[in-house]
């Protein structure tokens, strides 16, 4: 019992004004860590039932009065149990230690519960994420979930994450709560969240909770951590890609907090001395800068600010060629703010009120000799949203919002300066208001039985002001415009959205779960490549573009094996898409009035099987998953009308992920890939046209143009890759406030050529037609020092 | 698309990894073989109303050039807009096209002679030969192996070049000479929907025939969606050397021809991991068939470069 008091900080605080019945209290318990950052998802057991602590770590319930054994344990802590007899409205703060040898034995584990009813769901914290191996040792929450089962990337240095079939921009991206709509640095090669700054990472890939929405596929969450509130700490490593530094600690002392974390990358300053003659004034670099602050007023009232900013810049200057200067000058970046107040307005009843900002922009010059153009796009998002929840008892918990956002794209502005022809352009702002309001329940039928049953009912509105030019059929402009005032409706659509999800709990710690969710999507990224850029454009649905609709449903088996050491399940799920867009073959996108007219809609299918294997306790962890899987696309202006591979469907996905301590002060960690490569659309033939002959040369002139067949039918080589990563901790007992750790890793350990993409070219030579693949990772060795005191 | 792929190469090696490319086995499946038809009608030059007749052919196939088509019966007919928005074809006054070799010309290659049709008034009778009228609509009607292809393509009224000027001097490093790049000075008209190619002829190609052995202005074909109505100085990224003698013209065409050859822009300038296929907008009416009938109503100028 003196071991509990020594980590328990408060016990039995009355909360005053509560009448309930007389055999029941509230129990409250705050699980934090030992700086007292909340620590969501631990899992509680009370008299040897399971529970799972809410996102913001706190258990709540209705109890009846007795004596009641509780255990709390976390990923990386050491568990603590203990005794409570409740006699009245109780309040537990508990801190878990973290284990002495930190970077020991710590278990690699995509964390959840058997018993915990939100199926399809796995959440990845900052320790787990440090220990996996990655390309330059730039940890990277969205690159390492896509080892999941379920979830994939597009392959090397394809920011894209494509979730049971669904494109890029069916994932709803959130840093805490705010949603992000360009989360890629360096074209898709890393993302935007620095592993400094990041708690944990959550994928919802089905069954999405009726409080999300907007997005069709998943929802990817990422929560900055909270500041130490009792000292100062400042971490942080040097890469050989970027360096970070993070400072965190109390503006009032136990009250309130901050943490700031900065990253940049250097490789154009280094290229600036040691490589002067090829690399020049060309140059990339991109920063982020992420800060949170938690002002703690009362027991009952938290204030917390959320700020983000990173831009990527890019130059590129040749004087050389033939004597005319070629510039292109590129920069863009988010910038986010959230401000939240979270209010435990009584016992069983609490709720958040959050004021957020989201900005995209990009700006471009590209000038070649004496002719220069500029593009700039954008985004800009103010939302207000309001969430509550309610705890009835141990059988109902409520959860109601509200959320209004007030979207306005600039889709694009050029111009030209000196030189060439002056003009401005601009293709006309859009703007919407998208609200949506939702009601959930989450009901404990009986023991062995939950349902969480929700309805979200969504709402968008495209408005003025705007001006849109009139186009014919075959793209012809009338001559004629469409002119909405400030707040005219254009195009307006709701839906509702209900979402269920079940949980059976079955004997020997295993459960069976089922979930349906239809999902409303109403804004589409304009993009005709396979990666995702800077310069794709949100862009609102309107009379012609329909909102994007998914129903998924899915069933799993889950179980634990061994008191909870293994972890084992199955999911199965089948999900159609309606309103899915594409562009057409070669669609002009930029400064493009009628961009409309450049689109094509059809439906998508998905389907699948997802095993995953997880041993979360012992010296060796990690996981196995895989899944066998089939993602189709129809659009009857497309590939005759057939339907067609997507580009990203995957017939086999495997996954492996190791984690092993070997001695005091050495840790190993490798990842195994696997992938049955993409369906991308190869030439069938090929012709010449715009013939012409040279005189001089009296041969004849033309241009080879390729002739395509069916869409997708073409199968790169499968995609796979071991990675590995030693961690060593020089002095791990050491009891002094510095301490620092290495990190050695090799990406693509056997130096697989995976190829980046393929292509066809012709041989002078020989005369012959030869196919060419690029591969852009061969093996890559990559050291990282980190440290932190 | 290219240009994408070169700033990802140029970020990859700053940081210093090493991106490499092997050769690759790529099987593919061959396609069923489709016609190809290049048809122009202009306004300004008789011997450059034609058509190229071709087969499309096995991607992996030794044979670079195109594949003739011989022996098909190919017909223009001029037509004019009625009132009520149909067009009257003048069917007494079609002029059939032959394949000849037309000594004017001066094309001595078998290659280029078989499969391209003419009128052979341009040999009989060159001041009655075919020409383009702006305003008209002209019918082509090709038959070949029993099937019938058509398409029909109308001659805008041509877009006015007022002037060419020579700008934007710079010292070629590897001629060692000066050069400069030419600027068109023009008006786009105040309708809506106009669009314009550019094609050039100079030293180095003003020997060679047909349209494919012109210079075109790769960058500059536009519409005037975003320019409707404005005076234009357009710089061309070609340049030349000084004294040298340049043509420009300046080719009005309506918007599906302008559609195809934007097409056909993109499909030549396409590979690398963000390009996706892009197949060419066709105006040709028929099974199996590729290609555009394009009227080109011209207005040229010349300059000497200073």
């Amino acid at each position: 019992m003196s071991r509990l008091m020594r980590k328990i900080l408060v016990v039995c605080a009355l909360l005053a004004g509560q009448t309930i019945s007389a055999q029941q209290y509230w129990l409250t318990i705050q699980v934090t860590d030992s700086a007292n950052v909340p620590q969501p998802n631990a899992t509680l057991s009370i008299n040897k039932k399971l529970i799972v602590v809410d996102s913001s770590s706190v258990f709540l319930n209705l109890l009846e009065q007795g004596k009641y054994k509780i255990k709390i344990s976390a990923v990386g802590y050491h568990s603590l149990e203990f005794s409570v007899n409740l006699i009245t409205d109780t309040i537990l703060l508990v801190k878990l230690n973290t284990k002495n040898k930190v970077l020991q034995g710590v278990m690699v584990t995509a964390n959840r519960s058997v018993h915990r009813n939100q199926m399809s769901t796995q959440v990845i914290g900052i320790t787990q994420l440090k220990k996996l191996p990655v390309i330059l040792g730039e940890i990277d929450p969205l690159k390492t979930i896509t080892l999941l089962p379920g979830v994939k990337s597009g392959g090397d240095a394809s920011a894209g994450i494509y979730v049971r079939g669904g494109g890029p921009d069916q994932n709803l991206v959130l840093l805490d709560g705010i949603t992000v709509y360009n989360p890629n640095h360096l074209l898709g090669f890393f993302s935007v969240f620095n592993g400094e700054a990041v708690k944990n990472v959550e994928v919802m890939k089905g069954g999405i909770p009726a409080e999300y929405g907007g997005r069709l596929s998943s929802v990817i969450t990422v929560n900055s951590r909270d500041g130490h509130k009792d000292s100062v700490k400042a971490s942080g490593g040097i890469g050989l890609l970027s360096s970070r530094l993070s400072l965190e600690g109390p503006l009032v002392k136990g009250k309130s907090s901050f943490i700031i974390s900065a990253r940049r990358t250097y490789a154009d300053q280094l290229a600036k001395v040691f490589a002067k003659d090829s690399i020049g004034n060309n140059g990339y670099y991109f920063y982020d800068v992420n800060t949170k602050v938690n002002v703690y007023i009362n027991k009952n009232n938290n204030i917390n600010f959320t700020f983000y900013k990173g831009r990527d810049k890019f130059s590129y200057i040749n004087k050389e060629d033939i004597g005319k200067e070629r510039m292109f000058d590129v920069l863009w970046g988010n910038t986010i703010a959230g401000l939240s107040w979270k209010q435990q307005v009584s016992p069983g009843l609490k709720q958040e009120l959050a004021l957020i900002y989201n900005n995209f922009d990009l700006d471009s010059r590209i000038n070649f000799g004496a002719s220069g153009f500029i593009f700039s796009s954008g985004l800009n998002d103010y939302q207000v949203k309001n969430d509550w929840t309610y705890t009835s008892d141990a059988r109902l918990k409520l959860k109601w919002g509200l959320q209004y956002i007030l979207h306005s794209f600039k889709p694009g502005a050029g111009a030209s300066n000196a030189g060439m022809q002056e003009f401005k352009s601009q293709v006309s702002d859009r703007h919407a208001r998208e609200a949506a309001a939702y009601l959930s329940a989450d009901i404990n039928v009986s023991s062995s039985l939950n349902i969480i049953a929700g309805i979200r009912y969504s709402y968008f509105n495209q408005v003025g002001p705007t001006e849109q030019s009139i186009y014919t059929r075959e793209g012809v402009p009338t001559g004629e415009t469409e002119k909405y005032e400030k707040g005219e409706s254009i195009a307006r659509y709701h839906y509702p959205e209900p979402r269920i999800s079940a949980l059976y709990k079955l004997e020997n710690n295993a459960s069976l779960r089922l979930s349906y969710a239809r999902t409303i999507q109403y804004l589409h990224l304009a993009t005709t490549s396979a990666a995702t850029f800077p310069s794709d454009l949100w862009t609102p649905a309107s009379k012609l573009i329909k909102p994007g609709i998914a129903y998924q449903v899915a069933a799993g088996y889950f179980k634990e094996l061994k008191n909870g050491s293994y972890e084992l399940s199955a999911e199965a799920y089948y999900k159609t898409m309606s309103n899915q867009l594409e562009f057409k073959p070669g669609a002009q996108l930029l400064l493009n009035q009628n961009i409309e007219n450049e689109m094509i809609f059809g439906t998508g299918r998905a389907y699948g099987i997802e095993l995953f294997l997880q041993k979360k306790a012992g010296k060796l962890t990690g996981w196995v998953g895989y899944t066998l899987s089939r993602a189709e696309r129809n659009f009857p202006e497309m590939n005759k009308g057939k339907t067609f591979p997507y580009r990203y469907d995957r017939t086999h996905d495997l996954s492996v992920v190791v984690n092993y301590p070997l001695g005091r002060k050495w840790e190993v960690s490798g990842v195994f890939v696997y992938g049955t490569g993409n369906a991308v659309t190869m030439p069938t033939g090929r012709f010449a046209y715009s013939i012409g002959r040279n005189a001089e040369r009296n041969e004849v002139i033309f241009t080879n143009i390729n002739q395509y067949d069916k869409i997708n039918d073409y199968r790169m080589p499968a995609y796979h890759r071991m990675d590995i990563s030693f961690i060593y901790t020089p002095k791990p007992n050491s009891t002094k406030q510095f301490r620092s750790s290495w990190n050695f890793s090799i990406y693509n350990l056997y130096n697989r050529y995976n190829p980046y993409f393929i292509y066809m070219t012709v041989d002078e030579d020989e005369k012959a037609i030869k196919g060419k693949k690029v591969f852009l990772f061969p093996v890559v060795p990559s050291v990282t020092w980190n440290f932190k005191f | 698309m290219r240009k994408i792929l070169y700033i990802v190469m140029i970020i990859v090696a700053q940081f210093q990894l090493v991106s490499c490319e092997r050769d690759f086995d790529i099987k593919i499946q061959s396609n069923k073989p489709m016609l190809i038809v290049e048809g122009y009608i202009n306004n300004e030059m008789k011997e450059y109303n034609y058509v190229v007749l071709s087969r499309s052919q096995d991607y992996y196939s030794t044979t670079l050039e195109n594949l003739p088509v011989y022996g098909a019966k190919v017909t223009v007919t001029e037509g004019t807009l009625q009132p009520d928005n149909s067009i009257a074809w003048d069917k007494d006054n079609a002029v059939i096209l032959r394949e000849r070799n037309i000594a004017t010309i001066n094309i001595s290659s078998r290659t280029i002679s078989n499969g391209i049709y003419f009128d052979e008034r341009l040999i009989t009778d060159t001041s009655n030969a075919l020409l383009g009228k702006p305003g008209k609509y002209y019918l082509l009607r090709i038959e070949v192996d029993g099937n019938i292809y058509t398409a029909v393509t109308y001659l805008p009224v041509p877009v006015n070049l007022d002037r060419l000027s020579s700008e934007n001097h710079f010292i070629d490093a590897d001629k060692n000479e000066e050069r400069a790049m030419i600027t068109l000075h023009y008006k786009d008209p105040d309708s809506l929907g106009n669009a314009q190619l550019v094609y050039s002829r100079s030293d180095d190609n003003r020997n060679n025939f047909g349209w494919g052995g012109l210079r075109s202005g790769r960058f500059i074909n536009a519409t005037d969606d975003l320019i409707n109505g404005q005076y234009l100085n357009v710089v061309v990224s070609a340049d030349f050397a000084i004294k040298e003698k340049v043509d420009y013209y300046l080719v009005s065409v309506e918007r599906s021809v302008y559609n195809f050859w934007n097409s056909f822009n993109k499909a030549k300038d396409n590979a690398g991991p963000f390009s996706t296929p892009v197949m060419l907008d066709n105006t040709i009416t028929g099974d199996d068939v590729i290609g555009c009938f394009s009227g080109f109503s011209l207005s040229g100028k010349t300059i000497v470069v200073k």
